[in-house]
């Protein structure tokens, strides 16, 4: 085990979400679309919002990055385009000395509902953390799976904790 | 464990666990909390090490990570630091840096020839005659040089971690605890960290004795381990200080790498010792040495000692000696003893005889000390007509000490000597940085713990962003703690001022003579400060001695740079845990499955070729040569199918589009036909080849484009930036991973691919270099029809999820043409008989599109502006090199590899090089090999044979040819072969 592990963090884990289907929209009627779908508007640049299992997140000026549930019909806008996202979930006592290995971000001040834009072990990776439970989503390019994958189970473990995706639950 | 003393009050040890150990073939024993040195002396072993060029017998210095002379081999680990390095259970160690045995070692006579080494000898002597300088080197490094790195040693890894902290407190001795403290209490958050296992510094050895002191000890330690304000990193140094107060903290398991708002600086002072003959003999120590030996590791130092005072503090230590049982033949202070406080009035009260105006002028013993000869001393040097001897086995230094202020150099600060202190301190610090304790000048206890809460104060008023004025000076001691000249001369010499290398006071005179009298000269000239312990002890000596021959003050003189890391760190600790990422295309496990040999093309992995696998495992050369052959053959006769997933893939929408990639890009692009592309070559402004790719138009406002593998966030983040830039109404959209894409390539493309897709395929619907959207397989695809391996073929962009199966049925469908997948060798090879060049193999950083061949992507007349224009309208009439193509003759056949032309080897002409191979391959469609070279003006126009330089050291004949060496028309990738068949 690390030697900064505590006994607090064997509740830690590492799990995968499958479950939504990501998409940027850029452009002038971007939000418009996200609205006409019922999906939640964030108001300020890099802040995110949930919404019925739907995640937003404002990128820019009038661009977005939406998470919606697989399988959930939505309009979408002429700028809209499917993302490869895989998305991965740390959640448990000691996710703040898991990500302090691998990212420059004091996510001591990562609050439920914060959103982020990081590298994390040398990839570009969007960070929420959820409402509800606070777990933390991270999200990057499906192409990284392998890399990213291997060091979050590595460290996990390291740290005393189950990874969900390799069948650590049973 | 004959030097073990009773139990001490603070000590380190844990005497209910025992330790056994190896050293030089002998077997001790100590306890749990020993350090390796502390150990072997409670045995009895007082030699420890030889020096670093005369292989003088060493011993004991400072017990505080600077002792050099005790450094240890094991048999996985080296140069370790006996001094503070725990003793661990069974561990089998040698001394460094030893021939034969340490107590028998063979080098030992070097010394004798030291006259014949003066100081720079290195640089005098071994330079002529030339040829014989590897003997020396090799010789030299023998015998003077530290551990012996094991290169099959396994790598270890330590990962690092980030950390966080409004105030950093570096240093946990009394004043650095009571700024923690006061820091804490005032609501902010405080990561102290010392470089110790246990906090308390000084005062748990220096102070360990003292009553005044026990309330104070109790009352720091007991609130920090309360305060929940205060994280407490024991057993950690601060190695540097960077932007930003970015501290890199060391420890036991690798590097926290500290993010501090505010740092506060109470790293104390490193104690310096006397210079004087034999001063490096076992049994001469710095007093605080001996003090760290009895009160940590309860460890008896000596006998009979002697000690040598140039400050109230070698009272104190004479006391903690009599205290822990040793006799105290003489206190020798370089000063009057009646401007020394209580503790020498201890001292004398306890009959022990106080020899004042005096100095060590010798130190005399073999292999160990066993006398000191003690001579009047006037304040620059002694009288050695009034010497007299004085058996003892233990000499005490506390003549002065030197700020640890490396940290505060590196942080900006402003420091100058003060002669009140007789110490440099700091005299201006920059925002966020704040120094207290005996750092600072402050060394009174009293002293140091108001200094500490003062730098506390300013620190969370800077924090704050309150106005603060500086009460830096307030606090400091009014009384010199450092005598200012602790330099003996002796004509015999061997007096050491520089332990780690060797340097002995006239080597430091003779180098100012010499002409290298300035600090970091003389630092150079004579490696002053430049051994394991960095000048810790000898670069304040160093400079008195230089001041002194120059006839300049302490800061006309100056001081050293202490970079970071200003001590040692292990590379484990610096390598971290392996982040290297890896990037996979949807069709990466199909490659592994059907024989791919991968390679790396940036952060991406890519099939090189595709082999059988084989009994033995591992492909040959020839087999390699044999699949890249067999790929080439298929794409030119029939089919091929190639993973481009790794492009770049950008969507440049807006009404400003067009525009913006006219600015990017040489060519014009706001003129392209929707449904078409055009070559896109991008320049930095220097006008250097940085990337290309293709654009293609959608829509009025809307393009498609791609980049080199290696190019793409950089083509991404160019792009973003011009749009910031110019105020452009543009949005983009970087695909690059959400899509996936391939290149149908060779005859049979558009049969196999016409039979999948919705698109028309035909040449009136879809003409070479057009791009057009459709389905394949019912996914939306958009295919381009580029040809930069020079057959027909169409390039597949799709949906990531959708590639794998899209792949599989082209492999399928395609079976019946003897599809073969192709890898980047392959692609190599069919672009090079194209003539077409690779950014960043055919170019490098200089290289401009004159340079390449490429005038024609460089419209300087027909477009007012883009990126790099003006450089290349300077450049166009200046080129002074030349991409060209050549070929070996026919048959060609080198007897090995090494006869054999590769990249990268050099054209010489004249005896003068004039050129080299940027790339070269074996055409299977030519029958003979071919290449690129880039030569210079005027050989590359003057077509004759060039000679290119091979690894055995031979010429080769390359004779110079027009590209492209295949299909020169270009008909093969605007036609449809198999139609005119």
């Amino acid at each position: 085990m690390n030697a900064n592990a505590s006994p607090e963090m064997s509740n830690l884990s590492l799990s995968a979400r499958d479950d939504l289907s990501g998409y940027l929209l850029t452009g002038p009627v971007s939000a418009e679309a996200l609205a006409g779908s019922g999906l939640p508007l964030p108001q300020s640049q890099l802040t995110a919002l949930e919404l019925n299992g739907a995640l937003v997140a404002r990128t820019g000026t009038d661009e977005y990055m939406a998470f919606v549930p697989v399988g959930q019909e939505w309009a979408g806008c002429e700028w809209c385009f499917p993302r490869n996202d895989r998305v991965l979930v740390v959640q448990g006592e000691g996710w703040i000395e898991l990500m302090l290995q691998l990212c420059q971000f004091d996510f001591r001040k990562m609050q439920p509902g914060d959103w982020l834009m990081a590298s994390v072990a040398g990839v570009n990776c969007w960070l929420y953390r959820e409402q509800q439970g606070g777990a933390l989503m991270i999200g990057f390019d499906a192409g990284y799976d392998h890399y990213l994958s291997e060091i979050f189970s590595t460290l996990v473990r390291e740290l005393g904790g189950k990874d969900l995706t390799k069948g650590g639950a049973l | 464990m004959k030097f073990r003393l009773d139990p001490q009050p603070l000590e380190w040890i844990d005497r209910s666990e025992s330790v056994s150990f190896r050293f030089e073939g002998q077997t001790f024993s100590g306890f749990s909390g020993d350090s390796l040195t502390s150990a072997l002396l409670a045995g009895g072993q007082k030699l420890l090490g030889r020096s670093f060029k005369y292989h003088r017998p060493r011993s004991v210095l400072s017990m505080a990570n600077h002792d050099v002379n005790a450094l240890f081999q094991s048999s996985d680990a080296t140069n370790i630091r006996g001094d503070v390095t725990p003793v661990s259970e069974g561990v089998d160690l040698r001394a460094c840096n030893v021939n034969g045995t340490l107590a028998n070692d063979k080098d030992r006579y070097i010394g004798l020839l030291s006259r014949f080494l003066p100081v720079g000898f290195y640089y005098k002597t071994f330079h002529k005659p030339k040829k014989f300088f590897p003997y020396w080197e090799r010789l030299i490094r023998e015998k003077a040089g530290l551990g012996e790195i094991n290169t099959s040693w396994s790598a270890t890894r330590q990962p690092k971690r980030y950390g966080f902290s409004e105030v950093l407190v570096i240093g946990a001795g009394p004043s650095g605890m009571q700024a923690a403290l006061s820091a804490a209490e005032a609501g902010a958050d405080v990561v102290l960290v010392d470089e110790n296992p246990r906090i308390g510094g000084s005062l748990d050895y220096q102070l360990a004795n003292e009553e005044a002191a026990a309330k104070v000890r109790a009352d720091l330690k007991s609130r920090i381990s309360n305060n929940a304000k205060i994280r407490l990193m024991e057993a950690h140094y601060a190695a540097g200080w960077y932007t930003d107060h970015y501290v890199p903290l060391v420890g036991p398991e690798g590097i926290t790498k500290m993010r501090a708002e505010q740092v506060i600086m109470a790293t104390g002072v490193m104690e310096q010792p006397s210079v004087f003959r034999n001063n490096d003999l076992p049994g001469v120590m710095l007093a605080s040495a001996a003090q760290r030996l009895i009160a940590r590791y309860a460890v008896k130092p000596g006998q009979r000692a002697v000690v040598l005072c140039g400050n109230d503090e070698g009272y104190r230590a004479a006391l903690d000696l009599i205290a822990a049982g040793v006799e105290v033949a003489a206190v020798v202070d370089l000063e009057r003893v009646g401007k020394r406080g209580e503790w020498a009035k201890q001292v004398q009260a306890q009959g022990i005889t106080v020899l004042d105006h005096s100095a060590i002028y010798e130190a005399q013993g073999k292999g160990a000390l066993s006398a000191v000869v003690v001579a009047p001393f006037n304040g620059k040097g002694c009288d050695a007509g009034k010497s007299h001897v004085i058996p003892c086995d233990l000499l005490l230094m506390s003549v002065g000490w030197a700020p640890a202020a490396q940290m505060l150099y590196q942080a900006g600060a402003k420091l100058g000597y003060a002669s009140q202190a007789e110490q440099i301190l700091p005299r201006e610090l920059p925002q966020g940085i704040h120094a207290c304790g005996r750092l600072n000048g402050a060394f009174t206890l009293e002293q140091r713990l108001a200094d500490g809460s003062r730098a506390a104060r300013e620190a969370l008023a800077q924090l704050r962003g309150e106005a603060v004025v500086s009460e830096l000076t307030v606090h400091r001691d009014t009384q010199s703690h450092s005598h200012p000249w602790p330099i003996i001369g002796h004509p015999k010499g061997k007096n050491f001022l520089d332990i780690d290398e060797d340097l002995q006071l006239k080597d430091l005179i003779n180098a100012a003579k010499e002409g290298f009298d300035n600090i970091e000269l003389m630092k150079r000239f004579s490696t002053n400060g430049m051994g394991p312990s960095q000048g810790k002890h000898s670069n304040m000596n160093g400079i008195r001695v230089l001041a002194s021959v120059t006839g300049k003050t302490i800061d006309e003189t100056g001081s050293t740079t202490a970079r970071p890391m200003f001590h040692p760190v292990p590379v484990s600790a610096l390598a971290g845990r392996r982040f290297r990422p890896e990037r996979l295309t949807p069709m990466h496990q199909w490659h592994l499955k059907h024989g791919a040999r991968m390679m790396e093309a940036g952060q991406w992995q890519r099939p090189e070729f595709y082999a059988p696998s084989t009994a033995a495992g591992a492909v040959t050369a020839a087999q390699r040569e044999q699949s890249i052959v067999q790929e080439v053959q298929a794409v030119r006769s029939g089919l091929g199918l190639i993973d481009v997933s790794t492009l770049g893939k950008i969507e440049v929408m807006g009404p400003d589009a067009g525009r913006l990639l006219d600015v990017v890009y040489t060519m014009k692009m706001s003129t392209i036909k929707i449904g078409m592309t055009r070559y896109a070559l991008a320049v930095d402004d220097s006008g250097v080849i940085i990337d290309d790719g293709i654009v293609g138009r959608i829509a009025e406002d809307r393009f498609y484009v791609t980049a080199t593998t290696s190019h793409a966030a950089a083509a991404f983040r160019t792009l973003s930036l011009k749009i910031q830039e110019l105020g452009l109404n543009v949005r983009l959209a970087n695909l690059t991973g959400s899509l996936a894409a391939m290149n149908l390539a060779g005859p049979a493309s558009r049969k196999v691919l016409s039979a999948l897709t919705d698109v028309d395929l035909s040449e009136e619907s879809f003409p070479y270099l057009g791009m057009r959207e459709g389905t394949l397989l019912g996914y939306p695809v958009r295919l381009i029809r580029v040809g930069f391996v020079g057959e027909l073929g169409y390039e597949i962009h799709l949906p990531a999820n959708a590639a794998l199966e899209v792949w599989e049925k082209l492999m399928d469908v395609g079976s019946a043409h003897a599809i073969r997948p192709f890898g980047v060798e392959a692609q190599r090879v069919l672009r090079l008989e194209k003539g077409h060049i690779i950014v960043g193999q055919d170019t490098d950083g200089l290289t401009n599109p004159f340079e390449a061949n490429m005038s024609w992507a460089v419209p300087l007349k027909s477009k007012p502006w883009f990126t790099g224009k003006p450089s290349l309208a300077r450049l166009k009439n200046s080129c002074e090199r030349r991409l060209i193509g050549f070929r070996l003759p026919q048959g060609f056949s080198p007897k090995s590899s090494s006869e054999m032309p590769k990249e990268c080897h050099l054209i010489i002409q004249d005896g003068e090089i004039s050129g080299r191979i940027t790339s070269i391959a074996y055409s299977p469609s030519l029958g003979r090999i071919i290449g690129l070279a880039m030569v210079d003006l005027p050989l590359a126009d003057a077509n004759v044979p060039m000679q290119v330089k091979v690894d055995s050291g031979a010429f080769v004949a390359i004779e110079p040819c027009a590209t492209p060496f295949y299909d020169a028309d270009g008909a093969r990738q605007t036609a449809d072969l198999t139609e005119v068949a």
